[in-house]
């Protein structure tokens, strides 16, 4: 490596780079992949039941992650050191509004493929249900805002931020979707049942 | 409602991760990675090359006196691949000319953008034929709105006779199921008609690839007469465990009549690349015998 170095600097030629910093490189493409892959074992469910929140379909779900995801490992260096879960949902949710846009908007289906949900014994079934259909029930931009709220708890304002939108349009779109919420009457019964238990 | 009201009521809503999901598709992504970052830098070259050869195209055009028409031919692989559409199998009418191609986005293809207006291009040569179909909308990374492959026609200048044909997005041979292969099935009044069959684009859950040629023919009372083209390497081209009961000529060539069950035969033969098996359906209840089947066969030219 050393000779090998040498001998560019000996022809005179000191822009190219030397074999030994090309090597570093390598080095720090496998590190970034390495760390980029150690962090998507770790926060791949979270993020997948996030973008399940968007979707309300683990198949689009995933598909709009592994997108999401792809992009991200281009950017991990600068990633990593902020908060990499907030970073992802903000791009989840920006591109599931792009997508909802430009794509699944042309896409008619023919038929609708029945999610087929792994094991979930100690979930509440009735609320679930029930808040299950209220979020099918809501607009795209609503949910975005839903999901980045309440699930990645992210402030009003760097919802707005995120969604390039003002932080008006982000409390009319939460109290309008909460109130969706509390208007199922089902739901309604539910929590009040819950509550005096 | 609190926040964490809300944030618990959404936790509660999400169903469980299905078990194939639950592990990250870490290769997937990697190759996902790898894709996107060669598009950008092919993207980046791209916009290099106009500008530094754009001012130099500009002068030269000016200054030539007839005018200059753009390369037929595909655009190759690259072009391809910016466009994101491949064909999976061809149909080749009798004449050899008319080439159907089965159109589709690749499984790993970029994200779907609209609606979509495939088309193709080709560039022959005496030993093969390359065609390139592209996505001719605005976006150019389009998709078909019913997961079904679409279909588009080419005319070669001269008939393809047994040149293979390879798709430019992965520079592949791919399957041909020529007519001239196939039996002449009459048609008329007293024939039978051919059924449009259409065939399903893969999607990356299941990952099958459409490269399965199928053909029926039908008439009033039956029987109905039932053509599949496989691949030579594909599992279901393997010749019968059965033996065969006799033989036939199916377009010029040797094929073997077997027993697949009670009053079930298929005459199986081979072309380049491709292996077919006929059968035949009767109208519910009814048996074809064997001598009614070879009787059939003979209907259709093959005895």
């Amino acid at each position: 490596m050393a000779d090998a170095a040498a001998h560019l600097v000996r022809g005179g030629n000191h822009l190219r780079v030397s074999p030994c910093s090309r090597a570093g490189g390598v080095v720090d493409e496998t590190e970034t992949l390495r760390d980029f892959e150690a962090y998507v074992a770790v926060a791949w469910p979270r993020l997948l039941r996030s973008a399940w929140l968007l979707t309300g379909d683990w198949h689009r779900a995933e598909d709009l992650l592994q997108t999401v995801l792809a992009r991200v490992y281009g950017r991990w260096p600068r990633v990593r050191n902020g908060v990499p879960d907030a970073y992802v949902r903000a791009m989840l949710a920006t591109t599931y509004l792009n997508w909802w846009r430009r794509r699944w908007r042309a896409e008619v289906p023919t038929e609708r493929v029945p999610d087929r949900s792994g094991a979930d014994p100690h979930a509440d079934a009735g609320v679930r249900n029930v808040v299950r259909a209220a979020l099918r029930g809501l607009p795209h931009q609503q949910r975005a805002v839903i999901m980045l709220r309440y699930h990645a708890d992210l402030t009003e304002a760097a919802t707005a931020r995120t969604l390039g939108i003002s932080v008006g349009t982000v409390k009319s779109y939460t109290a309008r979707a909460l109130a969706a919420l509390r208007a199922d009457p089902t739901l309604q019964a539910l929590l009040t049942e819950e509550a005096n238990r | 409602m609190s926040h964490d009201r809300v944030a618990h009521l959404l936790e509660q809503a999400i169903p469980g991760i299905p078990e194939e999901l639950r592990r990250p598709p870490l290769a997937k992504l990697r190759a996902r990675a790898r894709r996107r970052r060669t598009r950008r830098n092919a993207a980046a070259a791209a916009v290099v090359t106009l500008v530094l050869a754009g001012p130099a195209l500009w002068y030269t055009s000016t200054l030539d006196g007839p005018q200059r028409t753009a390369p037929a031919g595909p655009g190759g692989p690259a072009a391809a691949v910016n466009t994101g559409l491949t064909w999976w199998m061809a149909r080749v009418d009798r004449a050899g000319t008319q080439v159907t191609l089965f159109v589709s986005r690749p499984v790993d293809g970029p994200a779907c953008q609209g609606s979509w207006s495939p088309e193709a291009t080709f560039a022959t040569d005496a030993a093969t034929v390359i065609v390139t179909v592209s996505d001719g909308s605005v976006t150019g990374v389009g998709c078909a709105s019913d997961n079904k492959l679409a279909t588009v026609q080419i005319t070669l200048p001269e008939p393809l006779a047994r040149r293979p044909l390879i798709d430019g997005y992965d520079d592949t041979r791919r399957p041909v199921y020529r007519e001239a292969d196939q039996p002449q099935v009459p048609g008329g009044s007293a024939g039978w008609s051919e059924v449009p069959t259409t065939f399903s684009a893969p999607r990356p859950v299941n990952a099958e690839l459409p490269a399965v040629w199928n053909v029926s023919y039908t008439r009033p009372g039956g029987p109905d007469i039932k053509i599949r083209g496989y691949p030579a390497d594909h599992l279901l081209a393997a010749v019968p465990k059965t033996e065969p009961v006799g033989t036939v000529e199916v377009a010029g060539t040797r094929g073997g009549i077997y027993p697949t069950g009670l009053d079930r035969y298929l005459v199986r033969w081979e072309a380049p690349g491709v292996v077919y098996n006929l059968t035949v359906l009767p109208t519910e209840g009814a048996y074809v015998s064997l001598p009614t089947f070879r009787e059939l066969l003979a209907r259709i030219g093959v005895s």
